[in-house]
């Protein structure tokens, strides 16, 4: 996984920052690996990637009873996770329960369709670089505005550089 | 044909410590036969419901008739003379007197009525429980399934008849959920008509939980997943289970969040 990629998933996942109430999202692929990241620090990478794969078999659940889920609405006390299922992956947007559900709904539908053939690209070109596993967790995304995840001014996170002649594969050695 | 006195009878639902026969009220040209034989509306109709038989049974009233036909639980088709389907079942069920027979109706080609007998009752203009009509007691249904005492039970009854501990908000949900599917907390299946669907409510729940608690969101309430053709909708009671049920396309699932108070 390159910057690059990673970076074209940038705008879309920043723009869901323009509604009110949404506190991140995340992109994960059908393989259950995150590919992109806006959400607080304080869910680190292991900790999502758990999560995406749940995601994902979420999903895989309920096509098991025939039903081709294309969104999921998960609902908790104070939160909703947004769950937009695309062809390669899903979208999957962190908001307050009183967030604005039609335009969160037109948000998610644009950057699905923004992000997804980029989020096809990417699953195809993970298959032909390297087995999905071991999995990983791209970092690419800003701290949510008025959110108090990084110093001002911080650098987004990013996959920590390749030493020279070493190939990295999100973030980690592979060969 | 039994004959109905006009008479109030106290509903089921707030008669849990009440024993049968109900008590009959107000004025009555013809003197009731037998107090002991009188029971609600609500009791007859759930007699009907629980043995989950395909029957038809006419209603008269005041020189009115109706048809009511039930199968597999329910209320599917209701006829009067001027109404059909739902209008006609409400009319029906706000009848203050008269006889509840089986008959041998002419089935109807199609069902009228999706929505749970509770939905209609609470929508008939004698829902209120001091206006429900006192009907004779027919026999003891020959399938042997107890009369439930709490008219809300009867919904969740398993097929040995044994009630459930039926959640006062999850009877109301019954209107749009079909298939309902009921988990407990310890992933005991206390209700399903589909048991692929109670497996995957299950595990749905569970991997929303723990998506849940990874991301630090408290509370898991409820799961809606929707796909072209249909939509799923689970949610955690107060017990700790799960009720899971389709929804099917055109349900004012809006109604359904707010009753569920999501």
């Amino acid at each position: 996984m390159t910057d690059q990629t990673t970076t074209s998933f940038g705008p879309g996942l920043r723009s869901l920052f323009d509604l009110q109430g949404v506190y991140g999202s995340f992109l994960v692929t059908t393989t259950g690996d995150v590919v992109a990241r806006a959400l607080p620090e304080v869910v680190d990478d292991v900790t999502l990637l758990e999560v995406g794969g749940r995601v994902i078999r979420l999903a895989d659940t309920f096509e098991s009873v025939g039903i081709s889920p294309e969104l999921c609405i998960l609902r908790f006390a104070d939160h909703k996770l947004y769950i937009k299922n695309v062809v390669s992956g899903a979208l999957c947007i962190l908001t307050a329960s009183d967030v604005n559900f039609p335009a969160l709904r037109m948000a998610a539908n644009v950057v699905a369709r923004r992000v997804a053939p980029e989020l096809a690209r990417v699953l195809a070109g993970a298959a032909d670089i390297v087995p999905p596993t071991p999995r990983g967790v791209v970092r690419s995304m800003k701290s949510p505005p008025g959110m108090a995840l990084a110093p001002p001014g911080a650098p987004p996170s990013a996959p920590p550089a390749a030493p020279a002649g070493v190939r990295m594969y999100r973030g980690r050695p592979i060969g | 044909m039994a004959r109905i006195d006009r008479a109030m009878a106290t509903p089921a639902s707030s008669r849990k410590s009440a024993s049968r026969p109900a008590i009959p009220l107000g004025d009555s040209s013809d003197p009731s036969p037998d107090q002991s034989a009188i029971v609600s509306l609500w009791d007859l109709v759930q007699q009907e419901c629980s043995s989950h038989a395909r029957r038809s049974v006419r209603i008269q009233s005041d020189g009115q008739t109706g048809l009511l036909f039930f199968d597999a639980g329910r209320i599917v088709h209701a006829e009067t003379a001027d109404a059909f389907g739902e209008p006609a079942a409400l009319k029906i069920l706000a009848w203050q007197s008269g006889s509840f027979d089986p008959c041998d109706a002419t089935w109807p080609r199609s069902t009228s009525i999706s929505c749970s007998v509770v939905s209609l009752f609470s929508r008939a203009p004698t829902a209120h429980p001091s206006n429900l009509v006192a009907f004779p007691a027919r026999p003891p249904a020959s399938d042997g399934l107890p009369s439930p005492a709490d008219p809300e039970s009867w919904l969740y009854a398993d097929d040995n008849g044994e009630s459930e501990v039926t959640k006062p908000g999850a009877v109301m949900v019954d209107d749009e959920l079909s298939g309902t599917v009921r988990v407990g907390a310890d992933g005991t299946v206390l209700e399903s008509v589909d048991g692929e669907l109670a497996d995957a409510v299950a595990y749905a729940g569970r991997l929303s939980e723990l998506i849940g608690e990874l991301l630090g969101l408290d509370g898991f309430r409820a799961l809606e997943c929707a796909s072209k053709e249909e939509r799923v909708m689970i949610y955690a009671d107060e017990s700790g289970g799960l009720v899971g049920g389709r929804v099917p396309i055109g349900a004012d699932v809006g109604a359904l969040r707010n009753r569920l108070g999501l």
